[in-house]
């Protein structure tokens, strides 16, 4: 185990915190559209960042890492007990900060989406990643992407109309 | 979707992503004595990986060591939260401090992921069809402070470490695997194994860790439980950072079955296919990708109690420890201490223990130990009435 200078970790301190700032509304905002629970989302986005502040520097892409981890915190959690799952679930939510508002019918949609789903639809919707960064995201094969997201847009098709 | 309505999608999920709470966290460095904590200003401390693990300490859980009729003598007290008197079923919270667990038994590091030339030897000796044994294994007859391992009989005592559970050493240092847990008995021993597989995607470090199941009964050798983590040793543990999860996304289909690489879809048996096979390098199929809790936890139905055990989620100093989080829950029972059934983790869902004299809790997937999966309920003395 190496032993980092407190010179080299103040440098990667300030980079780190500079990134984080940086980082850390879009980071808030992703896992908000995946849980709509704002204390999972407190956790996974910190969880996301305490993961990447030891190998910051190492990694080539913190903005793709944070990512992942954010859509691998949700989908651990989902995967947890029942109970875990409903908090998770668009559709259950029901406290002030859930999906009233503005948004009306095609977020409720969204919603009731797998998380799986509902995970390809925002990251292509609202990150804007193409299917090969997706399954990057997502550890899938972009053919796979593709399947989800065809899939989903067919269920929000029905769903909506 | 039309144009007009992907154009209103990304209009809804804007406004959505606009209305996330803003949350005033700032970031500072870490105190370098907390390598796997962070400090935001407001109070908070996330130890790495913490919350992945909670739902595994959700459940009262007794670490036990199995007589097999080889010398090693079980012990009979409890590893941390003690389980109900009344019930076997202990929903308690996650442990707050850990048994200590000889870990000066355990020499430094011996894993040294940076050095990935022979780790992904390793790998390659394994085989990403997850089947294959690695060449190193067949001839291995010991591993280090944890015993012998020889035929049938148990790991021997060494440091007061008992042969499940037993947290060891690197088999050897040159071959970057470490050997987390031990289970031999009468005709299955399980071992699982971490190997350093090198950099991932995102320039962390991988690891590969499985289950090593031995079935002389059977006649047969094979990997479950495979797992994909992100981590950091220190002091030679994982302190995994998140499981990857791979292929478990890109196996499951909606049906809840399994669908290989060139499609076809595989009919699973059991009913924890879903958190199989996950290993770094991508889709697996073996012949039965279902793992008893026998390979998962490498306990059974009747151990009893060791106070050198631990719980599953948590390394020997309670640090979350990934490798470790299974498809199943061992329960146990505390008079005597020991092993009375497992909940699959997925099913698992915080109760409080079976009232004595009351009706049994809601069905829960246990298992009995006898390669059937079965339907049952604890009843309200705590014990599985397993559905036949």
């Amino acid at each position: 185990v190496s032993v980092e200078s407190s010179s080299d970790r103040d440098v990667r301190g300030d980079a780190f915190s500079a990134f984080y700032e940086g980082a850390h509304r879009s980071a808030v905002q992703l896992a908000w559209l995946l849980t709509h629970d704002r204390a999972t989302c407190e956790d996974v986005v910190h969880d996301a960042f305490v993961s990447l502040y030891p190998r910051f520097g190492s990694v080539q892409n913190p903005t793709g890492y944070v990512r992942a981890s954010i859509v691998n915190g949700v989908r651990q959690r989902n995967r947890q007990a029942g109970r875990e799952r409903a908090r998770v679930e668009l559709v259950a939510v029901t406290d002030a900060e859930s999906t009233s508002g503005p948004t009306g019918g095609l977020l409720d949609a969204v919603g009731i989406l797998p998380l799986r789903s509902r995970t390809a639809i925002v990251l292509r919707y609202w990150e804007g990643l193409s299917d090969v960064e997706i399954a990057e995201v997502m550890h899938l094969r972009p053919g796979s992407v593709r399947s989800i997201l065809s899939r989903a847009i067919s269920k929000l098709r029905k769903e909506f109309s | 979707l039309s144009p007009d309505l992907e154009d209103e999608l990304r209009a809804v999920l804007r406004l959505d992503a606009d209305a996330a709470p803003h949350l005033d966290s700032t970031w500072t460095v870490p105190d370098p004595a907390e390598p796997n904590a962070a400090r935001t200003r407001n109070g908070w401390m996330l130890a790495a990986a913490s919350v992945a693990v909670v739902a595994a300490g959700l459940v009262g859980v007794v670490s036990v060591s199995r007589n097999d009729g080889n010398g090693v003598a079980p012990t009979d007290s409890a590893v941390g939260p003690a389980p109900s008197v009344s019930a076997s079923i202990s929903p308690t919270a996650p442990p707050t401090t850990m048994p200590a667990v000889a870990t000066s038994s355990a020499p430094a590091t011996s894993v040294e992921p940076q050095a990935t030339g022979l780790a992904a030897s390793i790998a390659d000796a394994i085989g990403v069809d997850g089947l294959e044994l690695p060449p190193w294994f067949s001839s291995r007859s010991t591993a280090p402070s944890c015993g012998t391992w020889v035929g049938d009989t148990a790991t021997s005592q060494s440091d007061d470490l008992a042969p499940l559970d037993c947290f060891s050493t690197a088999i050897a240092n040159d071959e970057r695997a470490q050997i987390v847990t031990v289970h031999t008995g009468d005709d299955l021993k399980v071992a699982r194994w971490i190997v350093a597989l090198g950099t991932g995607p995102y320039g962390a470090e991988q690891f590969e860790v499985a289950s090593l199941v031995v079935d002389d009964r059977a006649g047969t050798t094979r990997w479950a439980e495979t797992r994909c983590v992100e981590g950091v040793f220190v002091d030679g543990r994982l302190a995994g950072d998140f499981v990857v999860d791979r292929n478990m996304l890109d196996q499951l289909h909606p049906s809840g079955t399994t669908v290989t690489e060139d499609g076809a879809i595989l009919e699973l048996p059991g009913p924890d296919d879903r958190t199989q096979l996950q290993p770094c390098n991508g889709p697996v199929v073996v012949d039965r990708p279902f793992v008893t809790p026998l390979e998962a936890t490498g306990m059974r139905v009747g151990d009893e109690g060791s106070d050198t055990g631990r719980f599953p989620g948590y390394n020997e100093i309670g640090e979350p420890d990934l490798t470790i989080v299974s498809s199943w829950t061992p329960v146990g029972a505390n008079d005597p201490v020991r092993i009375i059934g497992f909940v699959y983790n997925d099913l698992l869902d915080p109760r409080p223990p079976p009232q004595t004299g009351g009706g049994p809790t809601d069905a829960e997937v246990i298992y009995a130990d006898d390669g059937t999966t079965r339907i049952g309920q604890f009843g309200p003395d705590g014990r599985p009435a397993l559905d036949t």
